[in-house]
């Protein structure tokens, strides 16, 4: 048998009656205090599964609430409930098994964050129709236009030119591809592909690459991103990822919504990052297959990393990798290829 | 740890005071604790990552039973008693209803104007049914809290207000607070007796100006900071410079001014609310909160979230220490509401928690 002292509350009222409860080994339950006297079967008594170390509350048939301190010998002799609810607080009570569980979460969440949402992503932009994308790529060039982008200023000769080697990468492997020359103000020498396969380059960056072989670099790079629909792609992830950290940290936010948007952005840049990677070695790959040195994206990369603020940020807060980084991996794609 | 002793000293003095007049406040008092709440939460998260999502809603009656279980006032703690199935079937239909959205706005894109309304104008219902659901399984001594509201009052201060609030570019926005206060206050009961508020506006503009003096300092010395820094650099290099110059002055005003009110809120809360012959003395005070918020932050980033569950005590730690009690004839006076019979009207409303949204008092 069990003695512990508690309070009564018969429910109805806010009044609290100091009450003595005691827990007999045939399953019989008294509770007894000022003008109160209750005898009733263990069994007819809900209890409150434990919780770190807040109060344990027997709740009788018709409502009334009886609140006694936790201690370990009261939970042995309440003991009821759903098996898993016991291993539930066992888990929480034991700090190895609470760090297990920290391991495995991360664990779980970088399984999820690495392949499963990228893997979502991919599967989800090819089942998507094609005009969708064309749609996304028309009304994203718009927003540009209207913000940052204005019409191209090079001779119509030059952009003749642009479009002739452009149509020699791209039409014999994306032949919907669509090159868009216009000037590029505030963001400079610059190239991006859209979804739809629009593929846009600045007028800064023809001026800046050092010939025609550099300028078809860039192109082939803007196509890979276009062959592997990133644009869509990291639509996609980008929505996965925010939808992802609302779920499992959704308290956080009430704290510092910095604390929940910084995991957020850190990973986008690391799927942006990821696809940069993607669309150098498909330009290597293209470049060597048309004739061309791949080693001429190597060195307009340098050249682009250097007429930006360069060094300002380290690599992890970039969106794309840092040009050293891409040189050694392109030059690595370069000697990987069989030589012919 | 300073900080806290003053901050105590502040309290017992405000206790102390209204003790010539009034009977002495009850202090709240939060027991949690940071560890033991660490590992409740790691293994929250584990599970729901690993069920992928499933186990959410026990998550949350967990957590929630942890905050109200370890707060205490005048000897008696706070309850959590809400049951995660009924959680789970409400974001299950709300997961439904999203799919459906999605479905419509892919074979009819004409018709997403109307369903984007439809869902806009479903928005309060779902706040109300949400914070009821909430409040009913809030209890204090054996009573439950309750919320019920009118659509058309709860659409009045969440749709009309914030609109308002827009097109007066936002010198209506004290008064939306107040509004707002008032709405969730007076339309909430403990038990059979419903809160009362104090429907001043005057105090929420004063609040205002104050939070807004921390900003328009910050940008005053960001301007002079850049012009000062302006003269002496190259222009290559002005966008760092602006950055520290004009964002950071700025950044730490923002924070100053979100500290300042939403202390301020949360008094004005406290202070202007009354049920029966209770009301509450509320102390919360900006500069050790911005501080409060700061270190979180901080401490949440630098430990990629593991810091969360010593963050969240902390604050619930620090908002307990600022409350009290005045409780004129005691707490034993209160009478559960007659709730009505149970049934199909019972289940619905039970089917609560839709968007995850709580009125929160």
């Amino acid at each position: 048998m069990i003695r512990r002292s508690g309070r009564y509350f018969d429910g109805t009222s806010s009044r609290a009656t100091e009450v003595e409860l005691a827990l007999y080994a045939d399953g019989t339950l008294t509770i007894a205090g000022d003008g109160l006297s209750l005898r009733l079967a263990r069994d007819a008594v809900r209890v409150s599964p434990r919780l770190g170390g807040t109060p344990r509350v027997l709740t009788l048939p018709g409502g009334a609430r009886c609140e006694l301190a936790d201690d370990d010998e009261l939970d042995r002799a309440l003991s009821s409930g759903p098996g898993w609810r016991r291993h539930l607080d066992r888990l929480e009570r034991r700090a190895p098994l609470a760090l297990a569980a920290a391991v495995l979460t991360v664990a779980a969440l970088a399984a999820v964050v690495w392949l499963g949402i990228p893997a979502l992503a991919h599967t989800a932009a090819r089942s998507l129709p094609a005009d969708i994308d064309a749609q996304l790529g028309e009304s994203t060039l718009a927003a540009l236009d209207e913000s940052l982008l204005s019409a191209s200023a090079l001779p119509a000769a030059r952009r003749e030119e642009l479009g002739a080697l452009f149509d020699s990468l791209a039409r014999p492997v994306e032949p919907g591809a669509r090159l868009v020359l216009r000037k590029g103000g505030r963001v400079g020498a610059n190239a991006f592909a859209l979804p739809g396969s629009v593929v846009i380059l600045t007028d800064e960056l023809t001026q800046l690459a050092a010939d025609d072989a550099e300028i078809a670099a860039v192109l082939a790079h803007e196509l890979g991103h276009v062959a592997e629909r990133h644009a869509l792609r990291s639509l996609l992830q980008n929505t996965g990822i925010v939808l992802l950290i609302a779920a499992t940290l959704g308290d956080v936010t009430s704290i510092s919504s910095l604390g929940a948007t910084l995991p957020t952005t850190l990973l986008q840049l690391q799927y942006s990052r990821r696809f940069e990677h993607e669309a150098d070695g498909y330009a290597v790959a293209l470049l060597a297959d048309t004739g061309r040195d791949p080693e001429a994206l190597a060195s307009v990369l340098a050249r682009l990393e250097g007429q930006s603020s360069a060094g300002l940020l380290p690599a992890y807060l970039s969106t794309h990798p840092g040009p050293d980084e891409r040189a050694v991996a392109i030059r690595r794609a370069v000697n990987a290829r069989p030589q012919r | 740890m300073m900080r806290r002793g003053k901050h105590w000293v502040s309290q017992l003095a405000v206790s102390h005071v209204s003790a010539a007049e009034e009977p002495a406040a009850l202090p709240f008092a939060f027991h949690g604790s940071a560890s033991e709440y660490f590992r409740i939460w790691i293994v929250n998260l584990c599970l729901t990552v690993v069920t992928l999502g499933l186990y959410a809603p026990w998550a949350k009656v967990r957590t929630r039973r942890y905050f109200a279980a370890n707060l205490r006032v005048g000897g008696s703690a706070f309850d959590y008693d809400a049951d995660p199935v009924r959680i789970l079937i409400g974001r299950l239909i709300v997961l439904a209803g999203f799919g459906v959205y999605s479905l419509v706005n892919w074979f009819s894109p004409s018709t997403s104007v109307a369903l984007a309304i439809g869902t806009l104008m479903l928005f309060p219902a779902a706040a109300v049914r949400s914070t009821a659901f909430h409040h009913r399984h809030t209890l204090f001594r054996g009573i439950r809290f309750r919320f019920s509201a009118p659509y058309v009052d709860a659409a009045n201060v969440l749709l009309v207000g914030p609109i308002l609030a827009t097109i007066s570019l936002g010198l209506a926005l004290p008064w939306w607070y107040a509004r707002r206060q008032a709405f969730v206050v007076e339309h909430s009961a403990y038990g059979s007796s419903g809160f009362e508020f104090d429907r001043s506006v005057k105090p929420y503009y004063r609040l205002f100006a104050k939070a807004s003096l921390p900003v328009a300092a910050g940008l005053v010395i960001g301007v002079v900071g850049l012009v000062a820094l302006k003269g002496s650099m190259p222009d290559r290099t002005s966008a760092g410079f602006a950055l520290a110059g004009l964002g950071l002055p700025l950044l730490a005003g923002l924070a100053f001014a979100v500290a300042i009110g939403q202390a301020g809120l949360t008094n004005l809360l406290y202070r202007n609310a009354r049920v029966g012959d209770l009301r509450f003395h509320s102390e919360l005070r900006a500069q050790p909160l911005a501080w409060l918020f700061v270190t979180n932050a901080v401490a949440v980033i630098l430990t990629l979230g593991l810091a969360t569950p010593w963050a969240s005590v902390r604050l619930a730690r620090f908002r307990a220490d600022a409350l009290s009690l005045v409780a004129p004839s005691g707490l034993d006076a209160f009478a559960q509401a007659s709730e009505p019979a149970g049934g199909l009207g019972e289940l619905a409303s039970e089917t609560a928690d839709l968007f995850d949204f709580d009125l929160g008092l």
